[in-house]
Parts: C-alpha cells; structure tokens; sequence
C-alpha cells in the first residue's frame, strides 16, 4: 500500500479514536452530575417575603414552611419546555414560590429572566388574585441601572408592563426592555398556570393541616 | 531531566509569565479580572485545563500523527473545558452565571494550546506536569493580582470605569509597564554588578 | 417593521455599542498583535470577519438541527471549535490557490483566527440570545465589521505612535494596552444607543 495513503488512514483513524473516547467520556460525565435545579435559598426567601409579605420575619418565613419552591409536577407544567416554546420571546422563567400560608396565603411569585446590556437580570414577581402585587430584583449586573426610576416596581406592581412607555425618556432603554419581557413573560405564565398554582397552594396547605 | 531543566521548568510561570511577559490569553484577563473572585476563579479553571491538557497531550505525544496534532490537541483541550463546564453549572451555579460564558472561551486560550504545541508535545510528562503547575500557577496569581488592583480601584473611585473592558485595558498597560520597569532597573543592577566584580578581579 | 429594528439594533450594536474588543473584551490577542501597520489589520479584519460570519451561521445550523434536537447540547464547544478550525483550514487553502499576494500578507495570522476567541464567543452568544438565522448571519457580520474597524483605528493609531518617543517601560505592548483603554473609553460614548 502506499505510503502517504497508509499515513492518512493512520492519523484519520487516530483523530477518530481520540475524538470517539473524548466524547464517550463526556457522555458518561453528563449523565452523572445532576442539572442544575434553581432552589429556595435564605436570600430568594427574603426577597420573596418582601414582594409578597408573609407577615413572619425573613428567618421564620424561610425556615417554617411560609414560603416554598414549586416542582413542575406540582402544577402540572414544565418550564423548560414553557422556555422552549416562548423563546422568541427573549426571557425565561426560572421558578415559582408559593405561599401556603401567612399575611397572602395563596399568592405566588414567579421567579423570571432576561438578557440585559451586561448580562441576566433576575426579577422576582409577585401575583395574588391574578394581579401582579409586588416585584424586586434578584440579579442584575446593568451599567445602566442608575437610570432605571425608582418606582419601576411599583409601577410593574400596578399593573403596567409598557415600561418602554413609561420611562423610555430615562435613557436606560435596553435595561428597562429587558426587565420589560421578562415581566411580560411572566404575566403571561401567570394567566395560564394561575388556576394550577393555586390549586397546588391549597393542596400543600392542606397538607400542612391548616 | 536535570535538576537546572527542572529549576527553568519550574520557575517558566514567572520567568516566562503567560500574562505579564508573553501577553497570551489576555481576552479573559481583561473581561474577568473586574474583581478578585472572578479572577480566581476563572484563573483556576484554565490552570486546571492546562495542567491536564499538558499531561495527557505529553501521554500522548507518541500516538498522535504530526500532520494532525493540531486537531487532536484542539478535541483533546476542548472535552477538559466542558468537563468544567460541566461541573461548574452542576455545583456552582453563582459562579455558573458570573464567568459562565468565559468558561468555554478557556478552549481558545492561546495560553493552553501554545504550552501544548511548544511544550507538552515534545517532553515527558513529568516536565510536561511542572511544567503546566507552574504556567497555571503564573495566570492565576497575575489574574488574581489584576483583579484584586482593579477591585481596590473600583472600591476606591466607584464602579463604572475600573470594572469595564477599558479599565480592565489601562490598569494591564500600566501594571506591565511597572514591571518592565522593575525588570529592566533589576537587569542594570545585576550588568552592574557583574562589570564591577570583573573590575576588580 | 419591529422586526427590521431589531436587525438594525443588532448592526449597530455589533459595531458600535458592543464592539467586541473595545466592549466585551474578546478578540484582545490579535487586536494587540496584527495593529501595527493598517494595511495588514484590514486584511485581517476582513479574514476574521468572513470566519465569523460563516462559523457562526454554521454553528447556528448544527446547534439548531442536530445538537439541540438529539439532547447532546453538551457537546456544542467541541463541535463549534472544530468547525471553526476547519474552515481556519479551508481559508488557507482556498487564499494559497485564489491569492497568493493576500496569502502572503496574511498567512502568518490565519492560524492565529482559530484562537481568537471572538470568533468562538460570537458563536456561542447567538445560540444563547435564541437568534434566528437572518439575525445570526448579521450579527456574525458586524461583529465581525466593529472587529475590523477597532483594528483598523488601533492600527493607524500605532503607525502615528511609532513616531513619538515613548517612555521606555511603555514601549510595546503597555502603550498599546493604554491607548486601547482610551480607545474603549471613546467607544463607550455610544452605549445606551438602540433601536428596540
């Protein structure tokens, strides 16, 4: 056989296997560790009692059951393939806290997302009766944070999502569009989910015995 | 290996600095050395990378054919870097969201692959191991120095300006040019010295 | 009509209020090393600009039809880098029989194009902002036309600096980095500039 052609074969086959075993390996890794599940910390707990009162203190909300974290199932929904489908929407929800019992039992706050100037702004949100009462942000890195007007929240909280509308003069317009979808994805995941969210409320409440 | 190859191997981090004297992989020495955790730990991801790209390329150096060593080393650097991936967006999210998008940049490093091409592809592997501890060790500390002078700068004058990609620019410059300035007043004193011993022999 | 904005906003944003190396700090290594004379950075800039463009399209195709479906995301950095180096590998190819003159001239740098990590970053930013594929092909092209018009600026910038006397400690590559920083400062002007 010639040659260069047996040299070929070899490195083709070399590249291959190297390429073969790296892959394999990866497989096997990406099988093993667990996804990364977003979960109630003490800091989400008491940004979550502060949109949406508990009326215990942070420590007490977080540790005794006032707040907690709902898994797809319990809604019957998933949000990866909400994710999936609303992509062009350009915001993710990340999570749903219920309130099974407190100040606003039966309210809950959707934990949503959306790309910013400098990268992800997390926003917390909460609904009570179908209605946005409250929201905070839980992340965001936005070198134009300055310019987003304090009462944004308050404004969100009322109701409005036009934000573009409301504060576009401000200057911070690709921050304030970001937080704008994310809000609006959220409201919308709301309007569909909130018969099951609240159903899957009362049910943990009822099994907490109250 | 001698113990004068090893001393030069060892010592290749400082002597041969990735950042300060060979001005390699400055894309996430700029982007990610805006505060000292950042800069740590994106240092330590890319050392640990290199370290093992540098063993298992020197393990293999015999197997792979030279026509397509470049290709080899490329999958070879770029499985290590999603293992990490991998285990970063498994067990720490936080830092999942704050160097995330540089993780997998560390595949393109030229830090990883020139130590590869001018290093681990023609020695063994123990000088291949020290070789990539100490190159590993050399960007973690001068990341880490970078980010923790731009932190202190964004401490002291408020963020805005030392924390973005043009600080990031003028604090390098400055800082390379305060160790030129060390090494060249270090290198006089020691042609000094040397004339005047000669001198008095 | 929203949807012509929101091309215009990534054009603009590409070569403008997101330029890749004055603003997201990517590409630095070749943007350092090929800005000393304007006639090579604009044939790098247009070499890594064609790179861009298609490596992220391609990317875009094999992300959307093959890895996301099979469930096998995990391995989208490998496949990317290997497209990149081979189309690093076909440039080549194609430069040394079309142009030997260019080829010439621009060689040495495009083995350099396959580390840069502009490239590899552009790829992975429009699979994560969930672009279509007109959005990703014009986002692959003004990054990569801010690329060229950061070297290009920086490389005429140098040419007049080699005129100068520059304090000893700062020769090379620190007066380079400070004169990037001061061009970055210039670039940041822009931010808050968009169209969505």
């Amino acid at each position: 056989m010639n040659k260069t052609v047996a040299n070929a074969l070899r490195s083709t086959a070399v590249l291959t296997a190297i390429a073969v075993v790296c892959v394999g390996l990866l497989a096997v890794c990406n099988m093993f560790f667990p996804k990364y599940k977003p979960n109630l910390d003490a800091a989400t707990a008491a940004l979550v009692n502060s949109v949406c009162p508990t009326g215990q203190s942070d420590a007490d909300a977080y540790e005794k059951g006032f707040i907690t974290m709902l898994a797809d199932a319990d809604y019957g929904a998933s949000l990866e393939d909400y994710n999936k489908t609303n992509k062009d929407k350009k915001a993710s929800i990340l999570a749903v806290y219920g309130e099974p019992k407190g100040l606003n039992a039966g309210a809950y706050v959707v934990e949503c997302s959306a790309d910013g100037r400098d990268g992800e702004i997390v926003i917390l949100i909460a609904y009570r009766d179908g209605g946005a009462i409250g929201a905070a942000v839980k992340k965001q890195g936005e070198s134009f944070w300055g310019k987003v007007p304090e009462n944004l929240f308050e404004v969100i909280g009322s109701g409005k999502v036009d934000l573009l509308e409301e504060f576009g003069s401000t200057g911070a317009t690709v921050t304030l569009s970001a937080i704008e979808r994310a809000v609006k994805l959220s409201a919308e995941f709301a309007l569909e989910y909130n018969t099951a969210i609240r159903k899957a409320i009362s049910k943990l409440s009822t099994e907490a015995g109250l | 290996m001698t113990k004068n190859e090893f001393k030069k191997t060892a010592l290749g981090g400082i002597t041969n600095n990735p950042v300060f004297v060979l001005v390699l992989g400055m894309c996430p020495t700029i982007a990610k050395s805006d505060n000292v955790i950042n800069a740590v730990s994106l240092g330590l991801c890319t050392a640990f990378v290199l370290i093992l790209s540098n063993v298992i390329i020197s393990l293999l150096r015999k197997v792979i054919p030279d026509k397509v060593h470049l290709p080899a080393y490329i999958v070879i650097i770029a499985s290590l870097v999603t293992f990490v991936q991998m285990v970063v967006s498994a067990f720490l999210p936080t830092l999942n969201g704050s160097i995330g998008a540089f993780i997998s940049l560390i595949t393109v490093n030229c830090i990883i692959l020139g130590r590869a091409e001018a290093f681990a592809g023609k020695n063994k592997v123990l000088p291949s191991l020290i070789d990539g501890v100490s190159m590993g060790l050399g960007f973690v500390a001068s990341i880490t120095l970078l980010g923790a002078v731009r932190q202190g700068l964004t401490a002291a004058f408020g963020s805005g300006f030392f924390d973005k990609t043009m600080g990031g620019f003028i604090v390098l410059g400055l800082m390379m040019a305060v160790f030129n300035a060390i090494f060249a007043y270090a290198r006089e004193r020691a042609k000094k010295r040397a004339a005047l011993i000669e001198r008095e022999a | 009509m929203e949807y012509f904005l929101g091309v215009v906003s990534i054009v603009v944003s590409g070569i403008l209020t997101n330029n890749i190396v004055l603003n997201q700090s990517l590409g630095i290594c070749p943007f350092l090393g090929v800005s000393k004379k304007t006639q090579s950075s604009v044939g790098m800039g247009l070499a890594v600009t064609f790179v861009i463009s298609i490596a992220s399209c391609v990317c875009w195709i094999l992300y959307t039809f093959v890895l996301d479906p099979l469930d096998i995301a995990y391995l989208s950095t490998i496949v990317f880098i290997l497209v990149i180096a081979s189309l690093v590998q076909l440039l080549d190819i194609v430069l040394k029989k079309l142009s030997p003159s260019l080829y010439g001239s621009l060689g040495v740098y495009l083995a350099l194009i396959t580390t840069n990590c502009a490239v590899l970053g552009t790829a992975n930013s429009v699979i994560s902002q969930g672009l279509d594929f007109f959005q990703t092909l014009m986002t692959g092209v003004s990054i990569g036309l801010g690329f060229t018009v950061a070297l290009i600026l920086m490389a005429g910038i140098r040419e007049k600096q080699q005129l100068y006397d520059v304090p000893r400690p700062f020769v090379g590559f620190p007066i380079a980095l400070v004169t990037a920083g001061i061009m970055a400062m210039a670039f940041y002007g822009f931010s808050g500039l968009s169209f969505s």
